[in-house]
């Protein structure tokens, strides 16, 4: 097997991360197969989901690795896990607020409403056809990177109807979160 | 000697706050805010700042338009133009979509909308009332730092499908530029 590579993250205004991606209908290509072992280790220390656009691959598939860490002390454990070619196929009235990122926006943060639970219908790397819900922290990484497949990002979805946007730079959110904490 | 100010982030509560009145207009630490916003803008490469993006919410903002870094093609302004509480009195009903940054907002650029051109009535740092009419690149520089005195932030004008990290924007730079020649 050869090794897996890093990969270069695609940045905000390029025209990959606006396109739709397109459907993987060979799940055993070893292209893809190499894809998916890049990606998770360009993931890997980075961050808890990365979507195929995000390293200039216009295709429908993502990876989400959880694991509690410094920014997420609360995130739930999920092994890496390639999803492809996913759907949603109920989403829960019930929205959340909760500030994300991004790595194809390094530098910034912002609040996000996202459905509470979903359920999704996707393929593993190995073809297989899955069922399955998710809720809280994994449903919002879910949307945040099956969005990426449809060519939006996280401040697209930024409430506009607030006063202001809440987008925050790294030390402006930091800020925040200190003056919350007193 | 003017001294190099802090400059705020977004996500600070000072840049979402209004700004309140100067009034008076002959203290020596408005006189010193204004000579050390005119060094830190410099040191930022900017062409212009609102009062709040160095943590002082009053209505302020210097305008100092000239070619640098960031913008190649800014007019050059002979001096930079303190103006104390802004008011816009006239507009052209045109609005234009041009670039913005700034340093209180690193790593994003955004295309805005502006008015083309603004009749604006201030105060000089002498504490004399008066009317100018902006056009043009000079009219967005007011128009931007104006909004920081009402806690507006340029994100927040345009679509965020108008959003571009540096790194992306600084192609289409380099892209255009190859075009025209």
């Amino acid at each position: 097997m050869t090794k897996a590579k890093l990969l270069q993250i695609s940045q905000l205004g390029h025209p990959v991360l606006r396109k739709k991606a397109s459907e993987i209908n060979d799940f055993k290509d070893k292209e893809l197969q190499d894809l998916i072992e890049d990606m998770m280790a360009t993931l890997k220390g980075k961050g808890v989901g990365i979507a195929a656009p995000q390293v200039y691959e216009s295709k429908r598939v993502f990876i989400i690795a959880s694991e509690p860490n410094k920014k997420h002390p609360d995130a739930p454990k999920m092994k890496p896990t390639a999803i492809l070619n996913p759907k949603i196929i109920s989403r829960s009235e019930e929205l959340e607020e909760d500030w994300e990122a991004c790595l194809s926006i390094p530098g910034f943060h912002g609040l996000v409403s996202r459905h509470k639970t979903i359920e999704v219908e996707y393929y593993t790397r190995d073809g297989e056809k899955r069922t399955e819900k998710f809720e809280g922290f994994l449903a919002r990484i879910f949307q945040h990177e099956f969005d990426h497949l449809n060519g939006l990002v996280y401040l697209d979805r930024i409430d506009r109807t607030k006063e202001h946007l809440e987008i925050a730079t790294d030390e402006g959110y930091e800020n925040m979160k200190k003056n919350k904490k007193k | 000697m003017a001294k190099l100010l802090q400059i705020s982030q977004l996500g600070h509560p000072v840049l979402r706050k209004k700004a309140s009145e100067i009034t008076n207009f002959r203290s020596k630490e408005l006189q010193e805010l204004i000579e050390n916003m005119i060094v830190t803008i410099k040191d930022a490469k900017a062409v212009g700042f609102g009062a709040p993006q160095v943590y002082e919410s009053v209505r302020l903002i210097i305008v100092m338009s000239y070619p640098n870094l960031s913008y190649p093609k800014a007019p050059l302004m002979k001096r930079p133009l303190a103006m104390i509480n802004p008011r816009i009195i006239k507009h052209s009903d045109n609005q234009e979509k041009d670039w913005e940054g700034t340093p209180s907002v690193p790593g994003i650029r955004a295309l805005v909308p502006r008015y083309k051109e603004i009749e604006v009535e201030f105060y000089t740092k002498e504490g004399k009332k008066q009317t100018k009419t902006f056009n043009d690149f000079v009219a967005r520089i007011v128009q931007h730092e104006m909004d920081y005195l009402d806690g507006i932030v340029f994100l927040d004008r345009a679509d965020s499908k108008d959003y571009f990290t540096e790194k992306e924007y600084q192609k289409l730079m380099n892209q255009q530029d190859k075009n025209k020649k």
